[in-house]
């Protein structure tokens, strides 16, 4: 898309945000505070973003950023 | 004449906790012999008794997406963290090795943990494992420091392979997951647990009710994981305690030595001195 937006799949879900959002923008707009986010991980198309590289992971469109935790599970 | 009973002495009553009688995975040692799911328990307090019940000291969780809708729910590991159990997240839901390392991956970051219940399932219906993708898969994260607990079928070339591999422990089925179905083979499950003395086995999946629990250990398995037969018990808070002590009576009668199985009857009273011989 060319409205000059940063396009990105959020846990599957098709997300649009300002252009130059990274991934702390990103869990922010989630309401996941990256200073207090424990027993939460994150990847970046398949790679998973250790927590100190949260502040330095730049995003480009079509990326598929994963966000899990834990739940019940057998 | 008055007869007085004499109490039970308290030794001996129980082998658990008093005798030093440990397990290990991969290194964290642990006195009960009692894995749960947490998966599928009524509410929260439910399973905050259930797993205190049990005596447990390890429970799994499963690793999900984020509810991006709503992220305020209770978390899972404020109430586990709890009590004094340490978290074995699992790879359920994955069918290929790809899938299961990454999940790995991720739980490893999210649970600060190396512990990892491996699972890879083939098949939707039977949710048996898919035994090409979970050795892959095996292979790749004890290679990366994880310490693998890898859920399997009963075949004994694929435990003994899993063991090899290097995995920490190695977790063959009664029958498939949820089925209630107790063990089904427990032949195979003899013959593994024979074939591999040097890697702790669970029996994981099928367990119903607590009988099961008791024959896995009596079989000399290292421990059970239950979930289904608890969560979904009528009450699960009194299953929970019920496989405990069925954990604990295979355990003991397994120490003890069962006698061996044979045909005809053999007198347990001396046939000398009886009356009019």
């Amino acid at each position: 898309m060319s409205d000059g937006r940063l396009h990105i799949t959020v846990n599957g879900e098709e997300k649009s945000y300002e252009s130059g959002t990274d991934l702390v923008g990103v869990l922010r707009s989630l309401e996941i505070d990256p200073a207090i986010s424990a027993g939460v991980a994150v990847a970046v198309n398949d790679t998973v973003i250790r927590r100190q590289a949260w502040t330095h992971c730049r995003l480009a469109p079509g990326d598929s950023v994963e966000i899990v935790t834990a739940q019940q599970g057998g | 004449m008055e007869v007085t009973k004499k109490e039970h002495s308290e030794n001996g009553t129980v082998v658990e906790e008093k005798c030093g009688d440990f397990w290990n995975v991969g290194g964290l040692e642990l006195k009960s012999r009692l894995l749960l799911g947490s998966s599928g328990f009524p509410n929260p307090r439910v399973m905050m008794e259930a797993l205190a019940g049990a005596g447990t000291q390890l429970v799994t969780v499963a690793i999900r997406r984020v509810n991006l809708k709503d992220t305020s729910e209770d978390s899972l590991l404020e109430i586990i963290s709890r009590l004094p159990v340490d978290i074995l997240p699992n790879t359920a839901g994955c069918y290929t090795a790809k899938e299961a390392v990454l999940v790995a991956e991720l739980a490893r970051e999210a649970l600060e943990t190396n512990l990892i219940k491996l699972e890879v399932i083939g098949d939707d219906d039977t949710l048996l494992p898919d035994v090409d993708q979970l050795l892959r898969a095996a292979k790749t994260l004890v290679d990366s420091g994880f310490t693998v607990c890898a859920y399997s079928n009963d075949d004994p070339i694929t435990c003994r392979k899993l063991a090899d591999i290097g995995c920490a422990v190695v977790m063959p089925l009664a029958s498939p997951i949820g089925s209630g179905m107790g063990l089904v083979n427990p032949y195979n499950l003899q013959i593994i647990r024979e074939m591999i003395t040097d890697t702790p086995l669970v029996v994981d999946a099928g367990i119903g009710t607590a009988s099961d629990a008791t024959r896995a250990m009596e079989l000399g398995y290292d421990a059970v994981l239950i979930n289904t037969a608890i969560t979904k018990a009528k009450h699960p808070v009194q299953m929970a305690v019920a496989m405990r002590n069925a954990v604990l009576a295979g355990r003991s009668a397994f120490l003890a030595g069962r006698i061996p199985r044979r045909f005809y009857a053999q007198a347990s009273s001396p046939m000398e001195g009886r009356v009019g011989s």
